[in-house]
């Protein structure tokens, strides 16, 4: 069963109590099923990680796959391996 | 045309001319750096020497600084710089700039070297050398403070140098009220002749814009944009520039102990959430609404009693991660010596990471460095060496030569240690992880300089034009040439702040329109968004032929050995560099794509189609 690294920042790690965590997913697991994991496994993260209108992430979040924009893969629909690291990030200083 | 007038000062004959500022250069270049950068162009030889009375400090607004567009007071100042030999360009935002443009002053150029110590007086009515040697030696702060109370309004604004613009100090910055425009040594220019400070009060209305029902229009269009940002007034006024440590320690691209390796998460003490537990108050430039400055006071421990407003991340990185400065007071202490002193974070605390790792590798001695134990993290020694470099003493004479100049002068390998690109030290972004970030460094016209075209879509995710992949080189010579023109064009030439334009403009592709808006209904020329982007090439192709001039080539459009050799060791960029065969690839698609020779020259049909023909017969031989 593949194991992902979560990592995240400001209000999202201490929802989470620390900054990185791991996720559990099925084989054939998606970005957004990992995500969909975490927001389960943590009741706090509701509402902040995806957009309830669109299904899509929170328009000032994005994510990288092993530091790789999902926008620039498969977005949300992104494959994940054992062992891959997923970075939510929060730009401050910019970022949309 | 609502430009206010152009003043000519030559220090060395004391001689005072006004000018009405040009249609053309108005028309081609828009104003502020652009504008400021065609006449370093036009009138400074690119061979002077940068402290000599040949080279000329050139003082630009843009077009909006005064009005009541939001965000707009900032000023370029701009001269050859005595550090790294290129176009030298900085610029700050606070109320001088709003203050210069009241006087009916939109640029100043100041020429020559005045025999004594003087400062300039711009007011309605009068424009003065006067003599400053009871201000020579002063802080930057007591500077300001002693001068308004001497001239008897505190509503006067002043950009003036410290110490170490009077000692040369090749990265010496220039400061007003508490901004800076720290970056290229354009305080040892003013240090250089002899001129301490420019004071400014004006009262005057502008001139009449063009449209003002649709200026108007502009102005609401910008606000929304600002409102609809969800970052701007939320993030961003909270946390203020600071937030990037998170962000970058997340994508392992915040550098530390002089880019051995990027900085993990023991540097959170440093970070935007730390930040908070120091902050005593918001700041705002004038006519800003969105107070993200943060002024930061320390409260306990060896630092107590510093207050800075800052440090801004780039800071955050040079004086802490860079020099493995883990200690939130230090930074906070060191950024204020630094702004009084009158010295550019950025590259005082990147040439001391240097010297700190030739301390560690024995190529430095205790012998070398005043008996100071300059190893990483010791913030009591990076402390006591900033006063050695704004006053010259000892070790500090050599690092206020900047980090290439020193590696040099010490010899042997020191050169391999030294972090810049043609003599400007890098800012916080690690490129090995930032593939058009590195190819940015390469090509600025200003050296390693993150501002001229931040890439802004692999450091914080924004999609436009495209979503990227931060860690591939396929793609990114596009996306430099659309940063570096399009920045140019839109916070280069009409000054917006970066801020605004990257966070609530950029987001929706909004800035070469609303900015065309702007111009159109302020000069009342005929302009489209092409052609506002359009001045952001010309300025590109400008510098770069200057640059030309001035004996760089090809070959300096490089990065260190450690970034091209040395993949990143941990973190989410581990395993990445710019290899030298990236490093080509990438160039020879910049060259291409810009219209220039595989030399990195312009070719003269590119420059005709930019109307810059005139430029044609200075370009080197083939």
């Amino acid at each position: 069963m593949p194991t992902v690294t979560v990592r995240t920042m400001f209000d999202l790690a201490r929802i989470l109590g620390r900054s990185s965590v791991q996720v559990d997913v099925g084989p054939g697991a998606t970005v957004r099923a990992v995500l969909e994991t975490l927001v389960a496994e943590h009741g706090g993260l509701d509402g902040r990680l995806f957009d309830p209108a669109t299904g899509g992430l929170l328009s000032y979040l994005f994510v990288e796959l092993n530091g790789r924009d999902i926008r620039a893969l498969q977005g949300l629909e992104t494959s994940v391996q054992d062992g891959d690291g997923l970075s939510v990030l929060i730009p401050v200083a910019g970022g949309t | 045309m609502m430009m206010g007038k152009i003043l000519r000062v030559n220090l060395t004959t004391g001689q005072i001319t006004e000018q009405p500022y040009p249609d053309a250069l108005a028309r081609q270049f828009m104003g502020g750096a652009a504008a400021a950068i065609k006449i370093l162009y036009d009138e400074v030889d690119p061979g002077v020497d940068p402290l000599g009375p040949a080279n000329k400090l050139i003082v630009s607004t843009g077009f909006l600084a005064g009005t009541s567009a939001p965000t707009c007071s900032r000023v370029a100042f701009v001269a050859k710089s005595p550090l790294s030999g290129t176009v030298g360009y900085a610029n700050s935002g606070g109320f001088f700039p709003n203050e210069l443009r009241a006087t009916g002053v939109q640029a100043i150029i100041v020429e020559g070297k005045a025999e004594t110590p003087v400062y300039l007086w711009v007011s309605d009515s009068k424009v003065e050398i006067r003599d400053a040697q009871e201000y020579w030696g002063l802080s930057t702060i007591d500077t300001q403070h002693y001068m308004q109370q001497a001239l008897h309004d505190g509503n006067i604004r002043i950009a003036c140098i410290g110490p170490a613009g009077e000692r040369l100090v090749k990265y010496a910055a220039i400061i007003n009220e508490r901004r800076a425009s720290g970056r290229k040594g354009l305080g040892a220019v003013m240090g250089a002749k002899n001129l301490k400070a420019i004071a400014v009060r004006g009262k005057q209305d502008l001139p009449p814009l063009a449209d003002p029902a649709a200026f108007k229009e502009a102005v609401k269009i910008l606000h929304a944009a600002m409102k609809d940002s969800p970052v701007l007034y939320h993030r961003f006024r909270k946390f203020g520039t600071a937030g990037n440590v998170e962000l970058t320690i997340k994508q392992g691209d915040m550098p530390a102990r002089n880019f051995q390796e990027p900085a993990g998460e023991e540097y959170l003490s440093i970070g935007a959430q730390a930040g908070t537990g120091f902050r005593t108050r918001h700041y705002s430039c004038d006519q800003c609404p969105v107070m993200a400055g943060q002024v930061r006071t320390v409260s306990s421990g060896p630092y107590a009693g510093y207050t800075s407003e800052g440090p801004e991340f780039e800071s955050l990185y040079s004086l802490g991660s860079d020099m493995c400065i883990t200690d939130m007071g230090a930074c906070i202490a060191m950024d204020r010596l630094c702004d009084e002193l009158g010295l550019d974070t950025v590259s005082f605390g990147a040439t001391v990471a240097m010297a700190m790792e030739l301390y560690e590798r024995g190529i430095l001695t205790s012998k070398d460095t005043d008996g100071l134990d300059l190893k990483f993290g010791n913030h009591e020694a990076a402390v006591a060496i900033l006063r050695k470099v704004a006053y010259r003493e000892g070790i500090g004479d050599l690092l206020a030569e900047g980090s290439r100049l020193a590696a040099e002068r010490i010899g042997g390998e020191a050169p391999k240690y030294a972090m810049h690109v043609k003599g400007l030290e890098f800012p916080g972004y690690d490129p090995r992880g930032l593939k058009a970030m590195g190819l940015n460094y390469m090509t600025a016209y200003t050296g390693a300089d993150h501002s001229r075209g931040h890439s802004e879509q692999e450091v914080f995710g924004i999609p436009v034009p495209q979503a990227v992949d931060r860690l591939a080189i396929e793609g990114k010579a596009a996306l430099t040439i659309f940063n570096q023109d399009v920045g140019a064009a839109v916070k280069d030439s009409s000054m917006l702040c970066t801020f605004v334009v990257r966070l609530a403009l950029l987001p929706k592709d909004l800035g070469p329109k609303l900015v065309a808006d702007f111009w159109r209904a302020a000069q009342g020329y005929d302009v489209t968004p092409e052609d506002v982007v359009r001045v952001g090439e010309r300025l590109t192709n400008v510098a770069r032929v200057w640059n030309l001039r001035a004996g760089f080539t090809r070959a300096d459009d490089t990065l260190p050995d450690r970034l091209l050799m040395e993949p990143l060791k941990t973190g989410a960029s581990q395993g990445h560099r710019i290899s030298p065969e990236d490093r080509d690839f990438m160039l020879d698609e910049y060259y291409r794509l810009h219209g220039w020779d595989a030399r990195g020259v312009p070719t003269p049909e590119r420059l005709k189609a930019l109307g810059l023909e005139a430029l044609v017969a200075d370009l080197p031989r083939a």
